[in-house]
């Protein structure tokens, strides 16, 4: 993937990131967040930009499904450019919301697939951050018992 | 003999319709000379700007974004440029995580009367731009 291939992909992820719900809903009650005193703006710009880089790297996961789905967490963080392990802890959070689904297998590694048309799944994530609530509940206490954010060793 | 072109960026700038347009308008009128190189988008308020209009400008070639609104206390809409004070914040730190210079995007306060400042403001970021070179969205042109 080139260079300015991969800022094009970074770029459009970022874009659908800033129209997702829970990204816009941060950006819009930040500055009010901020003045009430319940949270200073260094750690306002630490949250959402822990958001941001979640969403932008969901993004560019569903896109990849799109466009060659399905494919193995291995194969995404090789397109992608994240991590395996936060491929692997964002495939699980989406699988748990219903975006992404299991499909078949590649190589003894599960493959996964886009649970509707991508036109669906953005449209629902524009109202729905239903993908937070679920990735806060997974590293704050441990949504799995097992794998502490990790989805199956040998996923 | 084909002679290599200097770098003309593409700026795309948000104004806003009560302060920053009319200081644009008022260096249009008042003849004060500032670089071609930007492209005004009126807009009712800077508060207006989406995160989503900065990103498809960048996605679309631009090499640079300008926003600019009223001065803090002077909004037409009491707090819409505070609005995009902060989004601008977030914009900044989205270009750093995407891997786009972030000095490419800009907020600044013009009011109505500050027509100078506003050229003022053009060129230095248009010699900004020129510094960092052309988008690496940006498609290449043909010589």
């Amino acid at each position: 993937m080139g260079e300015a291939d991969g800022l094009r992909k970074r770029l459009q992820a970022a874009i659908d990131a800033f129209k997702d719900e829970r990204i816009r809903w941060f950006v819009g009650k930040s500055r009010a967040l901020v003045d009430s005193g319940l949270i200073s703006l260094e750690k306002m710009d630490q949250l959402v930009r822990y958001l941001m880089r979640d969403e932008m790297e969901r993004h560019l996961i569903l896109r990849e499904l799109e466009a060659d789905g399905p494919l193995t967490a291995r194969e995404l963080s090789e397109r992608t450019g994240v991590e395996l392990e936060k491929v692997r802890e964002h495939l699980h959070v989406m699988c748990v919301v219903g975006e992404v689904v299991r499909q078949g297998e590649k190589g003894g590694e599960p493959a996964f697939a886009l649970a509707a048309p991508l036109r669906e799944i953005m449209e629902e994530r524009r109202i729905c951050p239903c993908e937070t609530v679920v990735a806060l509940l997974h590293r704050l206490i441990g949504l799995w018992e097992e794998g502490g954010g990790q989805v199956g060793k040998g996923a | 003999m084909a002679r290599e072109r200097e770098f003309e960026p593409l700026i795309v700038a948000f104004c806003c319709n009560w302060c920053s347009y009319a200081g644009a308008d008022l260096a249009g009128t008042s003849r004060i000379e500032y670089p071609t190189n930007v492209r005004i988008i009126r807009v009712m308020c800077s508060g207006r700007v989406d995160p989503v209009f900065v990103l498809e400008a960048f996605k679309m070639g631009a090499d640079g974004v300008l926003l600019t609104g009223c001065h803090p206390g002077d909004c037409h809409y009491i707090d819409g440029n505070l609005k995009a004070e902060m989004r601008a914040r977030y914009i900044r730190m989205c270009l750093e995580e995407i891997g786009l210079e972030p000095e490419r995007f800009r907020l600044e306060w013009v009011s109505a009367s500050e027509g100078v400042r506003f050229a003022q403001l053009v060129k230095e970021f248009t010699e900004t731009i020129k510094r960092l070179g052309p988008s690496p969205l940006r498609r290449r042109e043909r010589g």
